[in-house]
């Protein structure tokens, strides 16, 4: 925000005098104010159009006062304004009656009954009666306009806030205004869709009942809901939601306008992947394997068999032969408490989070992480290996508009392509092999257009992305050091896979660390774990080499299924049989379910309440909609349970006291409280001694948000923010940097394993295999939301033309992909310069069994033949 | 069809370079299109979508408030009759019906051998020749019953296909960018013009009243 928008001004309203801010629409300031003017085109995230006529008011001019849109006016010193007049009063009564004339009124059978901004503002602005009595027109109902999104387009009132954000924030004008007059309309192309990652906005912010969400329609009324506030976990993200639910079901979700994080957009992950939660294949009750079949058990079986099993094969062989992969996807309260019982009781520290490789842990402590807000703004961003809109859709929409804004300017360096390329100062294609060693002499600032001189090292991001899932964390973690060597202040936003992550990782869900990014090896007398590793663990790829090579006995699986994104699935596989107990601490059955030896049953999103922390290291509350599951318990709960069969007592009874025991012993913690996050809608960013910029709380539009604070005018009532923990000490500030020094070392530690070598390419026609990763390619929410295994396509393989002329194949043709024996399915292929010469760009999508060629360690070469 | 292709491709690209932005070029290149099909196909939809860096939904968006635009395959001839005030008066209605009736379909629809397209219009500014009708915008009036059965032999066999054009031809003029008029050329003109604007209205004694 420049300092000219921050700059006040007052004006007149209504008679008194009212402070603004210099270039704030008139309707902003009056609503800040506490005037509410109504409207329907006006939204505060969108370009204001003046298109709907509601909002006018009377504002003086040369020719005295006039009616003009509140909406498209700014604000300017000693402007008089007047809302509430005879002619304000009519101008409404009119744009109401104009817009009833042809409205269907089938209110009682369209969703958006009782929390209609139309209804509402007719109730208290508009005429009585109808004069209208000719024919209305009529549409066919409702025409499909994506996989997700209805329109019933009588009852469209042309806000243009669909197709705005469609073409504004988008950028994808996928749908537009056709026809003219009354028989105007909104439409896609003939023959074409609105699918997109982010149709869902558009049911969230039209103002009436024309665009509805197939899954929702029909299912419930506003006033039966009740709402909890809560945060997606569909990515590292972590946008702001409310989780809508009626009779123990959730309905459905809508964004918050949260300043920091998702001004209010979600993408349709996020929105629909709730429907997993009541899913068909939820685990309901604790599961053991007896004579090869999975029979439903108690507790207390389930809990004595794991406990009986771990505690010999601990005597027996001692911890390197325990491992427990995932954490990535359960709450922060969960991880800590996983944590303690496997690192800080039983000795085992092959945990790992991040089974994909990731990034690693000593660039996510190091305590420079960059919040979203920091990047948008950042004078120079440099995205590294990263697919924005396919890993962190609404960073994506963010990081488009600030582009297009040029707060920021970026610079991409990936072997493909992506839909930020045009949008870009400059986008190098380099393949990964040879990145690592030009990197150095690439001219960054010149090429983002900024100059050296004006840059400080602070005002560098790079964005970390896992675009190709087969690159490993060593390669990752070496490219970012080159350029911390050259920005040595730069701040790092990591794309990571699990919602929480960073929490995981926080809680020391990795190899080596213990929480608060302290390392093995290097504990306090006082530290209150009674027997912490005494040696270092191996990583989740490690890991699974070693079961599959039978040096593992027992794998416990955290969270809904942790190897998802895992891309060499035959390792897994491998591994999961060689292994003498596999026991999934899992929510869902799902692909691993028959290779499994107990399953126990973890509760749903919504169904706890709990943390995240998101890429950003800001803690963000998950707020509990519904009853749990069957029998399920969240995870710290299972930890507890566990600890208790084999004799320990984790002394943890609720989430305060887990929290308690982190802020004792995280530094990263200190002067966190989580009964912050009741008060806090943008969460807290962690360590607290990092700086982060608070925007004032926002004037939210009611008609884009029915949640959160516009929810007293709209839709279903609030219950107010639950206090979830129970204690409030003080907010400490703690100097973040005296963690560094463990943290050096830490990455000591992981240096001392072998790097991946990347495998380069000798024989011309061999194509390195890049396996781009897809918000849709894999996951629980993917596989067991109906809404969301619908959006699942075939994955499409990308070649150069240079190496198509290699391999004698052309664009359209049906290919297979080769490797040493091994042989995919058929797919089409495109050839196509976005990509860059003797690579191999395929999809990663569950089901087509391309991890079949998948290898973390350095990558695979491929043919590609004709099939 | 159909793509832009060969000359007409040519064409598209000159006409996209008329304009500083070429999203203005949307409509000249629906009309070229109409002028190839005799309408807007899906294809040119997405063509003329890439040559002006917008989508197919704001294309389409943009043609469909044009009825002279037409998004629906048509026949060779496109027959709109009048039933505006003037024509209505003079027996508009009766027109239409006699056009329906010969050409073989009725509003909206095309005949079965492809060769008549029927719409009703509003005035075509031709209310002198009242009741009339455009073929392919070209107009017709007055005229009756037999008159249509006359225009319709007088289309099928040839004997108009010098003044009728082929379906989809809307403007025949083919635009081009006008040579830059020197800045300070403008000027002069400018005060040239000022001047007898100025001596005019002395002559008039003064005041534009
Ligand atoms: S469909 Fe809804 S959002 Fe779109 S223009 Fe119509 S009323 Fe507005
Ligand atoms: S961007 Fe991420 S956090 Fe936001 S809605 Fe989508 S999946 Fe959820
Ligand atoms: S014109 Fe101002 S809100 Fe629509
Ligand atoms: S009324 Fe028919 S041409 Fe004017």
């Amino acid at each position: 925000m420049s300092k000219e928008r921050e700059e006040a001004i007052s004006f007149v309203l209504d008679g008194r005098p009212i402070w603004a801010r210099k270039g704030d629409p008139v309707i902003r300031a009056a609503e800040e104010a506490g005037t509410y003017i109504p409207r329907f085109c006006y939204h505060p995230r969108m370009k204001a159009v003046g298109m709907c006529r509601m909002c006018l008011v009377e504002i003086k001019g040369p020719r005295g006062f006039t009616l003009q849109p509140a909406c498209f006016v700014q604000v300017s010193p000693d402007m008089e304004v007047i809302t509430d007049s005879v002619a304000v009063r009519k101008a409404q009564d009119g744009v109401l009656e104009y817009l009833l004339a042809n409205h269907p009124l089938d209110c009682p059978v369209c969703d958006k009954g009782g929390e209609c901004p139309l209804q509402d503002q007719t109730l208290a602005h508009g005429p009585g009666e109808s004069r209208y009595v000719e024919e209305k027109r009529h549409f066919a109902k409702p025409i499909e306009i994506s996989s997700i999104v209805l329109l019933d387009r009588e009852r469209c009132i042309q806000c243009g806030r669909c197709t705005r954000f469609a073409g504004e924030v988008v950028g994808k004008g996928l749908i537009d205004f056709a026809g003219r007059g009354a028989n105007i309309e909104v439409a896609p192309a003939p023959g074409g869709t609105f699918d997109n990652y982010f149709s869902g906005n558009i049911i969230q912010i039209c103002p009436v009942g024309a665009l509805t969400s197939k899954s929702y329609r029909f299912k419930a009324r506003p006033w039966d809901l009740e709402q909890t506030e809560s945060t997606c976990t569909s990515c590292a993200m972590g946008c702001r939601v409310v989780l809508q639910s009626s009779q123990n079901e959730m309905t459905r979700v809508l964004g918050i306008d949260s300043d920091a994080i998702n001004h209010s957009w979600l993408c349709d992950k996020g929105r629909f992947a709730f429907e997993a939660t009541s899913s068909e294949d939820r685990v309901l009750a604790p599961y053991l394997r007896k004579n090869d079949n999975l029979v439903e058990v108690g507790w207390f079986e389930a809990l004595t068999q794991v406990a009986k099993t771990l505690t010999a094969a601990l005597e027996k062989v001692g911890p390197a032969t325990v491992a427990a992969i995932g954490g990535g996807s359960i709450s922060n309260e969960d991880a800590f408490a996983w944590a303690k019982l496997l690192k800080g009781y039983l000795s085992v520290d092959s945990l790992d989070c991040q089974p994909e490789g990731g990034v690693d842990p000593s660039l996510l402590l190091g305590g420079k992480i960059a919040t979203f807000d920091e990047v948008v703004n950042s004078k120079l961003t440099l995205l590294l290996g990263a697919d924005v809109e396919e890993e962190m859709p609404v960073l994506y929409l963010r990081l488009r508009e600030a582009l297009l804004a040029q707060t920021t300017s970026a610079v991409e360096i990936i072997e493909r392509r992506t839909s930020l390329s045009t949008l870009v100062s400059s986008s190098l294609l380099i393949e990964a092999d040879e990145v690592l060693s030009q990197i150095e002499s690439i001219d960054l600032s010149a090429l983002a257009g900024v100059k050296v001189k004006d840059l400080s090292d602070e005002q560098v991001v790079v964005v970390v992305g896992q675009a190709d899932l087969l690159r490993s964390s060593s390669w990752r973690s070496g490219l970012v050091a080159k350029v911390l060597q050259r920005y040595p202040n730069a701040k790092i936003l990591p794309l990571l896979q699990g919602a929480n992550t960073m929490g995981a990782v926080q809680m020391g869900m990795s190899p080596g660390l213990l929480p608060g990014g302290r390392v093995i090896g290097k504990v306090p007398e006082d530290f209150p774990w009674p027997n912490p590793p005494k040696s270092l663990g191996r990583n989740a790829a490690d890991v699974l080499s070693a079961a599959a090579a039978d040096d593992i006995e027992i794998i416990f699986l955290l969270g809904p299924n942790p190897l998802s994104g895992f891309p060499d699935k035959s390792l897994v596989r491998q591994a999961l049989e060689r292994s003498s107990m596999v026991v999934a601490i899992d929510s869902h059955f799902g692909e691993w379910t028959e290779y499994v030896d107990v399953v126990l049953p973890l509760s749903g999103y919504g169904e706890y309440f709990g943390s995240i922390t998101n890429a950003e290291s800001r803690v963000l509350p998950l707020g509990q909609s519904l009853v749990p599951a069957g029998v399920s318990q969240k995870g710290w709960e299972i930890a507890v349970a566990l600890a208790e069969s084999i004799g320990y007592d984790l002394g943890f009874e609720s989430e305060s006291d887990i929290w308690e025991e982190i802020q004792a012993i995280s530094k990263i913690h200190r002067g966190f409280s989580p009964s912050l996050l009741s008060t806090e809608v943008e969460g807290v960013v962690v360590p607290r001694s990092v700086k982060v910029h608070i925007a004032g709380r926002r004037v939210l539009d009611p008609v884009a948000t029915p949640g959160i604070s516009s929810v007293k005018r709209q839709a279903a009532p609030l219950s107010e923010p639950v206090a979830i923990y129970d204690f409030n000490p003080d907010g400490e500030l703690v100097d973040s940097n005296d963690s560094s020094d463990s943290l050096d070392e830490l990455s000591d530690v992981m240096k001392e394993r072998p790097t991946a070598s990347i495998a380069s390419r000798k024989e011309p026609d061999k194509l390195r295999l890049h396996l781009a990763r897809k918000l849709y390619g894999y996951g629980v929410e993917v596989a067991s939301s109906p809404t969301l295994s619908s959006l699942v396509s075939k994955p499409k393989l990308r070649l150069s033309s240079e190496s198509a002329r290699v391999s004698s194949v052309e664009d359209g043709d049906v290919v297979r992909i080769i490797s040493g024996d091994l042989s995919s399915g058929e797919f089409q292929l495109e050839v196509s310069n976005d990509v860059v010469p003797g690579v191999l760009v395929a999809e990663f999508v569950e089901g087509y069994e391309l991890d079949k060629f998948g290898s973390l360690n350095g990558g695979v070469l491929v043919k590609v033949v004709k099939a | 069809m159909s793509r832009f292709k060969d000359e007409v491709l040519q064409e598209a690209l000159e006409l996209v370079k008329l304009y500083p932005e070429a999203r203005s070029a949307t409509i000249p290149l629906c009309h070229l299109a109409q002028s190839v099909d005799g309408y807007l196909a899906p294809d040119a939809i997405e063509h003329i979508a890439e040559l002006t860096s917008t989508t197919p939904a704001e294309v389409h968006g943009t043609a469909s408030f044009y009825d002279m635009i037409q998004l629906h395959p048509v026949g060779r001839y496109v027959v709109g009759v009048c039933t505006n005030i003037a024509c209505m008066l003079q027996g508009g209605y009766e027109l239409l019906e006699a056009v329906e009736e010969t050409m073989g379909a009725s509003v909206g629809e095309t005949s079965e051998d492809s060769l008549f397209t029927v719409e009703e219009v509003e005035c075509i500014a031709l209310c002198d020749r009242a009741p009339c009708l455009h073929v392919n915008y070209r107009y017709f009036g007055p005229l009756d019953e037999e008159g249509v059965k006359r225009l319709k032999s007088d289309l099928i066999e040839g004997r108009l296909e010098d003044e009728v054009p082929s379906h989809g031809v809307i403007s025949r003029i083919k635009r081009s960018a006008p040579e830059l008029i020197p800045l300070e050329e403008i000027d002069e003109l400018r005060l040239v013009e000022d001047e007898q604007r100025s001596s005019r209205m002395a002559q008039k004694g003064g005041g534009d009243a």
